[in-house]
């Protein structure tokens, strides 16, 4: 049987911003507000600093 | 008696400090709560006037503050929107956020200061842009290449020997690049969008706090890591050179912000400025430092002429 070659498909070099929403929040409110720290918020919701979507 | 418009989640602590210390010194603040809108805030634009919940934003606002638009489709709030309805997710987003910058640019245009502009907080997302900026006004900023040429990226980083990348638009950390980083497999990545690559610089990270043309708060971020929001450490107030004040407002000048959080990197053989925040947080910088950021920006608020 002839093998088929599985093509990958690619992904953005900088992986971070491949991840799901959840996983990105859950990261940035460990950082941020809810976890007492700094804040330095990188969510693209109020993202550091914050109107990244104006 | 001077009022001054609050475009923000209702319940960000940035808005709860700014609106507390306008507050104290007996301003009015109407609040646009972008969390609420459009879901359960109702928003008109009549004639280029602003109404909210049925109540219309007088045109003599001494300024409004944008902290912050809402939550952008990637928000885990939609994420069961991001699966099912992508295309509606999106253009209801882009819908609103034409509404929200329409608002403020009208008011804008109606001479009422924005703190600060939509079109001033768009250079966060446009990282190689507001470095033009800061590099046309003389200032020491890193060297840097956006790009998503695998051969200029091997010769920028062979270049400068040592090497960071982050996203052009934000979204991700700053990460130091590793030998793999420059392999064909990863490299590949590029081809789906350019990076920013900047040279490493080695130091301590310092955060300015500019209000009008005035340094209003400065602090230290020690941090074993290389960004320092993954853990940022000790932080602690700083009294800054002359040099490094100067720096600092000449780079808010520079990319045209009434209110920023500018980024400085102090080195052995001095200091590099790596970006300006045009809506920078505070609020848990307050509580380390003891230092008053939203007092002296509601001050400005109420009176954007004051130096």
């Amino acid at each position: 049987m002839k093998k088929t070659k599985e093509v990958s498909k690619p992904r953005l070099y900088i992986e971070e911003l491949e991840r799901p929403a959840v996983a990105l929040t859950a990261t940035t409110y460990a950082v941020g507000e809810e976890g007492g720290k700094f804040g330095w918020v990188t969510t693209l919701a109020i993202g550091e600093e914050a109107s990244k979507g104006v | 008696m001077a009022h001054c418009l609050i475009v923000g989640p209702r319940a960000d602590p940035h808005v709860a400090r700014v609106s507390e210390e306008v507050g104290a010194i007996r301003g009015r603040v109407s609040i646009w709560d972008t969390e609420s809108f459009p879901e359960s805030e109702t928003a008109s634009l009549v004639d280029g006037r602003l109404v909210l919940a049925g109540k219309p934003i007088p045109a003599s606002m001494t300024s409004v503050y944008l902290r912050a638009t809402g939550p952008s489709p990637f928000s885990p709030r939609y994420e069961a929107d991001l699966q099912s309805r992508p295309r509606g997710l999106f253009a209801q987003w882009e819908e609103r956020l034409a509404f929200i910058a329409s608002a403020l640019l009208s008011m804008e245009s109606q001479g009422v200061p924005v703190v600060n502009s939509p079109e001033v907080n768009s250079q966060h997302s446009r990282k190689p842009f507001q470095l033009e900026l800061l590099r046309r006004a003389g200032l020491p900023v890193p060297r840097s290449l956006a790009s998503n040429d695998p051969k200029a990226v091997k010769a920028f980083v062979k270049g400068v020997r040592d090497a960071v990348f982050k996203p052009l638009a934000g979204g991700a950390t700053v990460r130091r690049v590793q030998k793999e980083d420059l392999s064909r497999e990863r490299l590949a990545g590029l081809s789906l969008a350019p990076v920013l690559f900047q040279e490493l610089l080695e130091g301590i990270s310092v955060r300015v706090y500019v209000v009008g043309k005035r340094v209003v708060a400065a602090a230290e971020i020690h941090s074993t890591e290389l960004d320092y929001r993954r853990d940022e450490g000790d932080v602690a107030s700083t009294r800054l050179t002359i040099e490094e004040r100067r720096a600092a407002v000449s780079a808010a000048a520079a990319c045209d912000m009434r209110f920023s959080g500018v980024d400085l990197i102090r080195g052995s053989k001095g200091f590099h400025v790596l970006e300006c925040n045009p809506s920078p947080m505070f609020a848990v910088f307050e509580e380390k430092t003891g230092l008053d950021v939203a007092g002296p920006l509601a001050k400005y608020l109420l009176n954007p002429g004051l130096r």
